[in-house]
């Protein structure tokens, strides 16, 4: 157990290392709102892996119907706040676009503590490779538009 | 190689074939938005598509009526 929690902290560490590395590089003054494009881009699709890897977990049983219920939901919520974020990029407004970047970080969180704890290991591996990707993207996100 | 370790393995590649395409879809996006501020609205109009696909799938899989 403990070398399976050794190996997810490295993909997460790798993975937001990764990511705020490519961020970094693009993310400078008014090139900011096409970087958070790109990234909320990219976003969309991690969290659709994510939204596949927990819908296998659930045909195949390993998932309960509220478990899978709860996990739709908020997927629901992100895809909402996604598109909210690119209402906010066409208006250039920055400001709106870090307030929702920040709500969809909340979410992710609370996925990660109270539901990713839950998944078996068929599921675990895939699933919190996707949400600490997404986790990383968002946290340099946040980061690079002033937030938290 | 033991049974163990051939699951460990897989799982170690599921990962890698999740992010790598994800990766390299990042890079080329950054790259092109960043050379070309056109490029912006085509990114914005497929990240609108991706993201109400998420939702679409989640309302179906919820039982509730299309948004």
């Amino acid at each position: 157990m403990t070398r399976r929690i050794r190996r997810f902290s490295l993909v997460l560490v790798l993975t937001g290392l990764w990511m705020s590395t490519i961020l970094s590089v693009g993310a400078c003054g008014h090139k900011l709102i096409q970087t958070t494009a790109v990234a909320n881009q990219q976003l969309a699709h991690v969290i659709e892996s994510l939204q596949s890897g927990e819908l296998v977990g659930f045909q195949a049983g390993r998932i309960t119907t509220t478990d899978h219920q709860r996990w739709q939901r908020t997927f629901d919520q992100i895809a909402q706040i996604g598109l909210a974020v690119n209402v906010a990029l066409r208006a250039g407004d920055g400001k709106t676009a870090l307030a929702q970047i920040t709500a969809m970080l909340d979410l992710l969180t609370t996925l990660e503590r109270q539901d990713a704890p839950k998944l078996q290991p068929q599921d675990a591996a895939v699933i919190l490779a996707s949400l600490g990707a997404a986790r990383s993207l968002l946290a340099t996100l946040a980061t690079q538009t002033g937030g938290r | 190689m033991d049974e163990k370790t051939a699951r460990s393995v897989q799982v170690w590649i599921q990962i890698g074939e999740a992010l790598l395409p994800i990766g390299v879809a990042l890079v080329k996006e950054l790259r092109g938005a960043l050379s070309n501020p056109e490029h912006l609205d085509a990114v914005l109009a497929e990240s609108d598509a991706t993201w109400e696909r998420i939702r679409a799938r989640a309302r179906e899989e919820l039982g509730d009526p299309p948004a």
